[in-house]
């Protein structure tokens, strides 16, 4: 694979949410101003609710922002056709929909659409990419099988891979790690790292896991809309007490000493 | 699969077609020989025998190929942007539409704006019904979701067809049999003019749908995945409908609304196939919907009597198990 050429991801005065509409929609109180460079590889943390796959969504251009705007490499994405996008970045979608029939290389394969012909013919190259893709996620066994005879953690292996076959410089995964067992958790996220720092991309990747993050991320973005948007690294985080601000119940309170949420009785 | 085993499956069933579109040519009430087709096809004497190849048996086993091939695409078609296996080309009321346009025009109530011949006269009315309908349920669902739109169209469906219901309910005896005719599906009804249309509407579709395979792979995977991947999906399945209804309406104004092929070609096709891949599965399509819409369309001509049996009447009689049989054959994981 070859490595991209400088990136870059300007948010400017970014409003996220979604256009009121009867007791639905919401609107941040949050701006985010800033400035990401490749490589980087960024975990977003946040609850349930909390308006994570709201902000990859936006960064992807597939909700209009509430306000501000995003450019990629200093373009508005707002001006980037759907074809134009397609070479930028890559979504993947927290649940996906398996269709029968589809064997697991097939399914990996789409990733190449924005590249491909009418025909969808693959070339040397796909193919290249498409098996490199597939062995980063430990997934080269599983090439003939189909993927709605797959299990849940194979099935998300395969959906990184084509998200990572797209070659964009920024990539946004929506929980695509939940599904996958402690060993493979690990080993993909650390690859994904590699391969971020390695081909210089942007990585944003929503998780759940906050040891993984802390051990992993570059920078984190804490959400919890409508009010708290923070980056920083893990220590910064925590130090500032977003972690707790942004976490904490009644019942579970984040302990910084030990980096551990814990009951409190 | 193997390049090797698709290639005999192709083959297989190009044999079949050609078979199937002979035996159309020589059975029926009037049985002929190998000779008398040749004879019939290539001497330019008037005889009864070139005029029942020409004017009877040519345009039905034609009707019958291409409307296999068209109801087939828009069953394939529907399935992959409704992400739905049961989804068929009538599934957005567009039978209903035809239906509500041959019972109103039965009704008397367009017989001076068509003063034409009942066959051409209920075709534009079906045709008419079932645009008015599509139209009525894309701009209402235009924002919708695949299974939003799929029972928004279930919905306008069940709503027209209590409206046909009740109106040939109170309807007089002659309509109503006609009504009942028409709504059984037949091949038999048309000439070349109608033939030259279906023709026409099937090269539009099948270039059209052709020409659409890498989108329908991803909008088979998602609105949102055809977005990511650089389709745009509203475009992309606006078009695809129109081009579905387009096929259908003219399929069902001169063949009345034919059931089963809509879901059992792409089956038979993705069984016989194991892919999901558009670029293979829609020239698939093209052969099993042909070669089960001439299978059923021969049954129906009854070659073993006088008689035409409804085509809805035997099409699933004896498709339905030759394709739920394939099915489990193949499928090992039984679901």
């Amino acid at each position: 694979m070859s490595q991209s050429e400088a990136f870059e991801i300007s948010l400017e005065s970014l409003k996220l949410g979604y256009p009121q509409k009867g007791m639905s929609g919401w609107s941040s109180d949050f701006e985010i101003s800033l400035n990401i460079q490749a490589p980087a590889f960024i975990c977003l943390i946040g609850p349930n609710g909390a308006g994570k796959s709201t902000l990859l969504k936006t960064l992807g251009g597939f909700i209009e922002p509430i306000s501000g705007k995003i450019a990629y490499n200093g373009t508005n994405i707002h001006d980037l056709s759907y074809k134009r996008l397609a070479t930028q970045r890559s979504f993947l979608k927290a649940e996906s929909w398996r269709p029968a029939w589809t064997q697991a290389y097939d399914w990996v394969a789409q990733g190449r659409s924005p590249y491909l012909g009418w025909s969808g013919k693959l070339t040397k190259k796909d193919h290249k990419v498409i098996d490199e893709s597939l062995e980063l996620v430990n997934a080269a066994h599983l090439k003939a099988v189909e993927v709605d005879s797959c299990s849940d953690g194979e099935f998300q292996r395969l959906n990184i891979a084509r998200s990572l076959s797209q070659q964009c410089p920024l990539l946004l995964l929506d929980e695509a790690m939940a599904h996958l067992d402690v060993t493979q958790r690990v080993e993909i996220i650390s690859r994904l790292k590699d391969y971020t720092r390695a081909q210089n991309r942007i990585t944003i990747i929503s998780i759940h896991d906050l040891a993984l993050a802390f051990e992993y991320a570059d920078q984190i973005f804490c959400v919890q809309q409508p009010s708290i948007f923070e980056c920083g690294t893990a220590d910064e985080l925590i130090q500032r007490n977003c972690i707790s601000q942004v976490f904490d119940s009644e019942a579970v309170k984040f302990d910084v000493e030990s980096g551990q949420f814990r009951h409190i009785q | 699969m193997s390049q090797k085993y698709h290639i005999l499956t192709i083959a297989a069933i190009a044999v079949g077609l050609i078979l199937l579109f002979l035996a159309l040519l020589l059975f029926g009430s009037v049985p002929l020989s190998l000779n008398q087709l040749l004879n019939g096809l290539t001497n330019s004497t008037e005889s009864i025998e070139r005029s029942i190849i020409l004017e009877l048996r040519l345009p039905y086993a034609v009707t019958a190929a291409l409307t296999g091939i068209m109801l087939g695409l828009g069953g394939l078609v529907m399935q992959s942007l409704l992400r739905n296996p049961l989804a068929e080309p009538y599934i957005l009321g567009l039978s209903s539409g035809a239906s509500l346009g041959i019972v109103l025009l039965n009704l008397g109530m367009f017989a001076g704006a068509l003063s034409m011949q009942v066959p051409v006269s209920s075709v534009v009315a079906a045709f008419a019904g079932s645009m008015v309908i599509l139209v009525i349920v894309l701009s209402l669902a235009n924002k919708a979701q695949d299974t939003t739109l799929l029972i928004f169209g279930l919905m306008v469906s069940y709503f027209t067809y209590s409206v046909v219901s009740l109106l040939v309910f109170f309807n007089s005896p002659e309509a109503l049999r006609r009504y009942f005719v028409w709504s059984m599906g037949s091949y038999a009804n048309t000439t070349w003019i109608e033939v030259l249309i279906l023709t026409v509407t099937a090269i539009i579709g099948v270039i059209y749908i052709l020409s659409r395979a890498k989108a329908l792979d991803v909008l088979s995977m998602g609105s949102h995945y055809a977005a990511s991947v650089g389709y745009a999906p509203k475009r992309e399945r606006w078009l695809l409908l129109l081009t579905v209804a387009l096929m259908a309406s003219v399929c069902t104004a001169y063949c009345g609304p034919i059931a089963f092929l809509g879901i059992a070609a792409p089956y038979l096709a993705k069984t016989l196939f194991r892919t999901s891949s558009h670029r293979i599965i829609i020239p698939a399509v093209i052969l099993t919907g042909s070669f089960l819409s001439l299978l059923a369309g021969l049954i129906a001509k009854a070659p073993w009597s006088a008689a035409t049996l409804p085509f809805n009447g035997v099409a699933a009689l004896f498709g339905a198990p030759i394709v739920a049989f394939m099915l489990l054959a193949r499928n090992r994981r039984i679901l």
